[in-house]
């Protein structure tokens, strides 16, 4: 089995990002898999306290200050069975805006790590560092809730990543012309003629055909998988549609709606005890959903 | 926050003064003229609310509406008429509400309109004549679609992306 890299990500903070993570990942170790769940939140790490873990000997920290040679030494067991965990530590000041060269660091050696797939805990909102982690992945999980504040963040996120991965693109081809037109896009009050991405690749098609058709396919590869948590009713359940229909029009990207996790009292008591809800009440609402989410991840 | 709604009127004197007055009651008005154009402004422009200003408009161009709008979804139009309501236009299956104002009382259209969405709000308050031409769609897929109307009209907005 190629190991596979899923990233959990949420735009907007307290939409239960890490809940989802570490019931992910307890879910899918379940079914055999061997999972790293990492913690990424460089900045308020907490996937340990979710996984009931209160006192860690390594972290990630060792390994960006150095302590260890590997991150795979950063690694602690989670007490359950084939999933293990990269601790988010915490201790380094700054350590959110993490430096270029550590961030390729850290990437080669996530895709080192033992075990059949690793599933990042990354931060909320729209850092360099969380765009480029979520790009490192095969697959990225945007987690949101229903309201409207958490799904604009969404939305916004995607528009960053998108424009991350254009300029990328286009500055590959040196070309001052697309460097210009990305940065008259970025104000669209000011270029209501650019506000769209097909109407930006339309511009940019005038410059050079064969870059804008190889960004189309770089885009096309690019799917967010939106999981809607703590939804209440249909009508939050449709959300998701609402921002993938918008994604769609404006952003001429692909995005599934994967999973609908209902909000449920379970979780609250869980994170109250300490443990993952997924080990104290297997057989609740979020449970069953996370567990049909974990099977659609691995089915992807 | 202002609720979007489309106003279509074929006299601009009319559509602009119901638009004022939408927008003193706090709404967010869109004037029109052209009702082919209807499918794609409602898609543009996401409503919670159709306004039809009849009065002036041929009565083809009122059927052919007639036509075009069952293709809206769940979309709910509010019709304006002067003294009487224009026949031949078959509205069977769309929720709408007439709204007879002779002489012209835009604040009347207002209050209309606001019933209108308030039933979409409270279902509970539905009149039975709503219910009747509606009878189809149960209340909570009712409000869902609202709800799914206005979430996607709110996003835009905020989004700047209109």
């Amino acid at each position: 089995m190629q190991k596979k890299i899923i990233a959990i990500v949420g735009p907007k903070g307290g939409v239960g990002k890490s809940t989802i993570s570490a019931n992910l990942a307890i879910s899918i170790a379940s079914m055999g898999v061997r999972v790293t769940a990492v913690d990424l939140d460089l900045g308020g790490a907490n996937l340990h306290v979710i996984l009931g873990i209160r006192d860690f000997a390594n972290s990630l920290d060792d390994f960006l200050l150095k302590k260890v040679r590997t991150l795979e030494e950063s690694v602690i067991e989670t007490g359950v069975k084939n999933l293990r965990l990269i601790c988010g530590g915490g201790k380094i000041p700054d350590i959110a805006n993490l430096p270029f060269q550590q961030k390729v660091k850290l990437t080669n050696h996530l895709a080192k790590l033992q075990g059949d797939m690793v599933i990042l805990d990354l931060a909320a909102g729209s850092s360099f560092n969380v765009v480029d982690f979520l790009f490192i992945a095969n697959m990225g999980l945007v987690v949101t809730t229903p309201e409207v504040t958490s799904l604009m963040k969404v939305y916004s996120f995607i528009k960053s990543s998108i424009f991350r991965l254009l300029t990328f693109h286009f500055k590959s081809k040196h070309s001052e012309a697309f460097t210009e037109l990305l940065e008259r896009a970025k104000d669209a009050d000011a270029n209501p003629t650019l506000k769209t991405i097909e109407n930006l690749l339309g511009e940019a098609q005038k410059i050079d055909a064969g870059s804008v058709e190889s960004a189309r396919q770089m885009l096309k590869r690019f799917i967010p998988h939106i999981v809607i948590n703590m939804a209440r009713s249909q009508a939050d359940v449709n959300s998701g549609r609402v921002v993938q229909n918008l994604m769609k029009q404006y952003l001429s990207i692909d995005s599934t709606v994967l999973a609908n996790l209902p909000e449920d009292e379970a979780v609250k008591k869980a994170i109250f005890q300490l443990k993952p809800v997924m080990l104290v009440n297997p057989g609740c609402a979020f449970s069953k959903a996370v567990t049909e989410l974990a099977v659609k991840c691995l089915r992807m | 926050m202002a609720i979007p709604l489309v106003v279509f009127s074929s006299d601009r004197i009319r559509g602009s003064v119901l638009c004022k007055a939408f927008e003193k009651g706090g709404y967010e008005p869109f004037l029109y003229s052209n009702l082919l154009k209807a499918p794609s402004v409602v898609k543009e422009k996401s409503p919670a609310l159709l306004v039809i200003d009849t009065v002036d408009y041929f009565v083809n161009e009122l059927m052919h509406f007639g036509e075009l709008v069952k293709s809206l979804g769940g979309i709910k139009i509010l019709f304006v008429a002067g003294a009487v309501i224009p026949d031949g236009i078959d509205l069977e299956s769309v929720h709408h509400q007439w709204c007879i104002t002779q002489p012209f009382d835009p604040m009347l259209v207002v209050s209309k309109a606001g019933e209108l969405l308030n039933q979409q709000l409270n279902p509970q308050k539905k009149t039975e004549e709503a219910e009747k031409t509606y009878e189809s769609t149960t209340l909570s897929e009712e409000s869902t679609l609202f709800a799914e109307d206005r979430l996607q009209a709110d996003l835009k907005r905020f989004l700047n992306i209109k």
